[in-house]
């Protein structure tokens, strides 16, 4: 009883994990994963390529980058399938949107949601005409810090 | 012979006690019984069986009980232990190499790949967040330029205080 009562919670808990399982081994996908060690990306992240002290610091205290792209595609069907399983992820995840970015061809929104002790999952959603991809950051910080991971480069 | 005959009686009419009947039944398990006798041996040698059948339905009881009991003790211990290792891998999950990429169904465990890939996906959003959100570059330019405005009302106190020490100095 206490096994599977442990895990419903934990599957219950991992509704964008099981999105990403979902399409990690889909062919028409790559999906990329980057665990602890952000900070080697610090160094060449954004247009500035140089980030502060403090960018560097949130940038280490993630916990691990999802990637979900599909490329050269031009299967709308596809895409907009995808796109209405993740807003659903979304929604049942009860995400608040941060930004939403229209321009031309090219959208972005920024979903995010803190999980309790600044435990927080960041969810971009970029998509292009014949792109689409689904970024998933999660690490312990506020919403202002994760927001600082872009705004220190823009 | 007369004995054995008149504890059957007795017994038939319900009035033996246990000795007596013991000593009918230690009677009739001898090989040597009487053939006026014979027709009374098999029914206590059936007495006998079910006797023994009832020890022995004891005995395997007896045997069966700690058997279920171990049973139980078993699973309780292998459902304990599940579920510790259950708590243990939900609170901290194996670590494995979590940088790698699939590519056509392909996995690819390159760090360097992975985290270039990475890399390359966050500055996309990032430039189309600068070229989009310039704007509002504008407006914190616009607040900063306007931080002197603050000060008016500080300055305009300083004034009153000025002109109130000249009129008193007058």
């Amino acid at each position: 009883m206490t096994i599977l009562l442990l895990a419903s919670f934990r599957t219950g808990a991992q509704t964008i994990d099981k999105f990403f399982d979902r399409y990690a081994n889909d062919e028409r996908f790559t999906y990329v994963t980057v665990g602890k060690g952000m900070m080697n990306l610090a160094s060449s992240f954004g247009s500035n390529k140089e980030m502060d002290k403090n960018g560097k610091e949130v940038l280490d205290r993630l916990t691990g980058i999802k990637i979900l792209t599909l490329e050269n595609s031009r299967d709308e069907k596809l895409m907009n399938s995808v796109i209405d399983e993740l807003d659903k992820v979304i929604r049942e995840g009860k995400y608040e949107t941060a930004v939403r970015v229209k321009d031309k061809n090219e959208t972005v929104n920024i979903f995010f949601r803190t999980t309790g002790k600044n435990q927080s999952d960041m969810i971009i959603v970029s998509k292009e005409r014949n792109e689409m991809s689904i970024i998933w950051m999660n690490g312990k910080m506020t919403k202002e810090e994760m927001s600082d991971i872009f705004s220190q480069n823009s | 012979m007369k004995q054995i005959d008149d504890l059957l009686k007795k017994y038939f009419k319900g009035k033996t006690t246990l000795q007596e009947e013991n000593f009918l039944k230690s009677y009739f398990r001898h090989e040597k019984v009487l053939p006026e006798h014979e027709i009374y041996k098999s029914l206590f040698q059936v007495f006998d069986e079910k006797a023994n059948e009832k020890m022995a339905e004891k005995d395997s009881e007896k045997k069966v009980l700690p058997k279920v009991k171990r049973f139980w003790k078993q699973t309780v211990a292998i459902s304990g232990i599940a579920a510790a290792l259950l708590v243990i891998f939900w609170l901290k999950p194996i670590e494995k190499n979590e940088d790698f990429v699939i590519v056509n169904g392909k996995k690819i465990e390159n760090t360097q790949f992975a985290q270039n890939y990475a890399l390359e996906k966050l500055n996309n959003v990032s430039n189309t967040l600068e070229n989009n959100l310039k704007p509002l570059e504008a407006i914190t330019t616009v607040k900063s330029s306007m931080e002197p405005v603050k000060k008016i009302p500080q300055i305009k106190k300083r004034l009153e205080k000025i002109e109130e020490t000249i009129t008193l100095n007058n």
